[in-house]
């Protein structure tokens, strides 16, 4: 269980967020500039709350006293238009956080190969991101924030940097995925379309202020 | 004719800079050249320029760079006033690049009793020769590494930190590789900048063999000394160091 | 209209250049002098000015460095070095209009910062091991002078049979030019340093103190001046070179200068 509860002041509005995400996938929709990133910024770290607290599985992860950076919180994060680094190729773009938690390279490999089998991106695995497809990076960018075996995911817009016709198959591969992960996961967006394919839980966002309550 | 007039403009001044850099490949027939290089005194300063302008690149680097990652990205009070001040040797002119060195690390300059408390003299020393080129060529690199890391991704980094790396190694593994084209652009740069290096190395470091005379301070000694043919064989190792540089430079730039 | 205005433009100024390199014919005479006597031709070349009307422009620098230029085609009227090899040079190449003659000579001296921090009180303490002396390169006329000085002093008045040896163990640079050296141990960056009498200008005189060299090892060094083959106005050139070995003399002797 995530447990979210902070206040941030924007520059056109308060933020004020007070939520709690259980396992599985709860959606996140809001027109673009209501605060979507920041709810995700906030709980990844990489942004700081003026006031509030935020838990992870009981664990605290920032209140008025304590903040545990962002590279000690062991959540995913898949970025709005995937940040992958570009200087890597498939297999180290998803082995950089094995990487960072110093594990083996043996072990690192054997991690990384499930883990792209597991996505069908193998055959790619020394190809450089750019050469990539938009369907093909969104999968490299969720094996990578996956490969940590990570106690939250949060996805940013995971679908809209892809072009239309694609974006429909996608989105089904994505379900499906995404039914595998069992840990508390936020996906924001602005399309109506993701909301419907992700019917279980769905929040709204607008200008900062979060509606639990949303049909 | 316009566009004649546009050739023969063009034409004129290629040719203006072209023909005097030939006239010095010219001037020495290959066998020359290499008899001329292979006095000790061009290998001593051959030497000593390698030696040295190695020594500014490693420190330029070594400071440069967080100095140009703070200049790219924090906020400070007086961050722009900073940034003009680390530019401002790019266009001072040697001569008093050399004087304020002389004035602030001298013997009896700003720093001289500090310094000489320590037991250090730094003018005419090697040391000094280091200080003059650092001093001169550092804006270079700073510069380039500043836009680089402006210019750079900072989603990247971000990825990064939720992976779970800390802020040295993102910076060691994602921001200086993603950078790395302008930041060796702007090594070479400095580098070529250094090797050039005349006017505050002859007021701050003097003129020594072994010491202090690099390779322009040569070319100018054997200029002064009649030795027309040693002053050309060096000059013509440093204008292929130079386009060397230059080819190197603009290599990056394109990719 | 305009692209003809242009090429007229380019055309003319292509007509114009060979004249461009040859500012000289403007009734001005160009001299090429070295760095040692700055002071005294300056002040000298406004007074020629008041006298004749003629306008004297100066180029100082190393003797050396200036007979190169000259050698090389430099548009110089009047040439005056501070020794007789560079001139020489200059006359070999059949470049001088008639004889070159004395106007001046000068003097080695050694010189060392007030505050003395290498604790040298005479010549010959430049040779005790770690005194910091700063000389002209040897290329350049005094810091060939200074080191036949040196030798001249080998095994005399006390000194050491190697004292040149001993000295040039502790030079720790050898300047470009003259005036550097001065520069150099006035800012007291080294312990002692030699230099022309003349170079102790005013500017730097309550900044240093000056040693003098035995007489017997420093013979004067001789100035000679002459007119160049290329000066576009002999005559006023000539003027000038009279004007340097009468009147002059005045300035030349104000700042140090020896008569010839």
């Amino acid at each position: 269980m995530l447990q979210v509860d902070v206040r941030l002041a924007l520059r056109d509005f308060p933020f004020a967020a007070q939520i709690d995400v259980p396992p599985g996938v709860t959606v996140v929709v809001g027109a673009s500039g209501a605060g979507k990133s920041t709810l995700l910024r906030l709980v990844a770290g990489l942004l700081r709350p003026d006031a509030g607290s935020i838990r992870l599985d009981g664990r605290l992860l920032c209140d008025a006293e304590h903040f545990v950076e962002p590279y000690r919180r062991d959540i995913g994060m898949v970025f709005q238009e995937y940040a992958l680094f570009p200087h890597l190729d498939v297999a180290a773009n998803v082995g950089f956080g094995l990487r960072a938690r110093g594990i083996a390279a043996s072990e690192r490999r054997a991690r990384v190969a499930r883990m792209l089998e597991r996505f069908e991106i193998a055959d790619q695995r020394r190809v450089r991101v750019a050469a990539l497809s938009g369907g093909q990076r969104q999968r490299v960018a969720l094996a990578r924030a996956l490969v940590i075996d990570p106690a939250a995911l949060l996805l940013d817009e995971p679908l809209s940097a892809l072009d239309p016709q694609t974006r429909g198959r996608v989105r089904g591969e994505l379900r499906a995925l995404l039914e595998t992960v069992a840990v508390p996961t936020l996906l924001v967006t602005h399309d109506q379309a993701d909301r419907a394919a992700f019917p279980e839980r769905v929040v709204r966002l607008e200008r900062g202020l979060l509606l639990t309550a949303a049909s | 004719m316009i566009r004649a007039a546009i050739a023969i403009a063009s034409a004129t001044l290629v040719a203006f800079i072209v023909v005097p850099l030939a006239a010095l490949l010219l001037r020495l027939t290959p066998a020359e050249l290499i008899a001329s290089l292979q006095t000790p005194a061009a290998l001593t300063a051959l030497g000593l320029s390698a030696l040295t302008t190695m020594i500014s690149l490693a420190i330029t680097l070594l400071l440069g760079t967080p100095l140009a990652f703070v200049l790219a990205r924090a906020d400070f009070a007086g961050r722009r006033l900073v940034d003009a001040l680390v530019d401002v040797p790019i266009v001072v002119p040697p001569a008093v690049a050399g004087l304020a060195l002389l004035l602030a690390f001298g013997r009896f300059g700003l720093l001289g009793p500090p310094l000489r408390a320590l037991g250090i003299q730094l003018s005419f020393t090697t040391a000094a020769v280091v200080l003059a080129q650092v001093f001169v060529a550092s804006p270079f690199y700073v510069r380039a590494a500043r836009g680089a890391f402006a210019a750079a991704d900072q989603n990247l980094e971000a990825a990064s930190a939720t992976l779970g790396m800390g802020p040295l190694r993102t910076f060691a593994l994602v921001t200086v590789p993603l950078a790395g084209p302008a930041l060796f652009g702007g090594a070479i740069l400095t580098w070529a900048r250094a090797l050039g290096e005349f006017g505050g190395t002859i007021m701050f470091a003097g003129n020594l063999s072994g010491v202090s005379q690099t390779l322009p301070l040569l070319v100018y000694l054997e200029l002064e000394g009649g030795n027309i043919a040693v002053a050309t064989a060096v000059s013509v190792v440093m204008i292929a160091a130079s386009l060397v540089t230059i080819l190197i430079v603009r290599t990056f730039e394109r990719r | 209209m305009k692209r003809s205005t242009f090429v007229a433009a380019a055309l003319v100024l292509t007509l114009c250049a060979p004249a461009i390199g040859r500012a000289a014919d403007t009734g001005t005479v160009v001299v090429y002098a070295a760095a040692s006597l700055r002071e005294a031709f300056d002040a000298a070349g406004a007074a020629f000015k008041a006298k004749t009307g003629i306008a004297v422009t100066f180029d100082y620098g190393g003797s050396d460095t200036l007979a190169a230029q000259i050698a090389q085609g430099a548009p110089v009227d009047v040439f005056a070095s501070a020794n007789v090899k560079q001139m020489e040079k200059v006359a070999s190449a059949g470049l001088l209009a008639g004889d070159a003659v004395t106007f001046a000579r000068n003097r080695l001296v050694a010189i060392v910062p007030k505050a003395n921090p290498g604790k040298v009180t005479a010549v010959f303490d430049l040779a005790r091991p770690g005194t910091k002396v700063v000389l002209a390169a040897a290329a350049v006329p005094v810091g060939g002078y200074a080191r036949a000085a040196f030798a001249a002093m080998n095994g005399r008045d006390g000194a050491p049979p190697d004292f040149a040896g001993a000295v040039e163990k502790n030079v720790i640079s050898g300047e470009l030019d003259v005036k550097a050296v001065a520069t150099k141990i006035a800012l007291g960056e080294g312990d002692a340093g030699v230099v022309y009498a003349t170079d102790v200008t005013p500017t730097i005189a309550d900044q240093v103190t000056v040693l003098q060299f035995p007489p017997a090892a420093s013979p004067d060094a001789i100035y000679p001046i002459a007119v160049l083959k290329a000066a576009p106005d002999a005559s006023a050139a000539q003027t000038f070179v009279t004007y340097i070995l009468h009147d002059g003399q005045t300035f030349l002797k104000a700042r140090g200068f020896l008569a010839p």
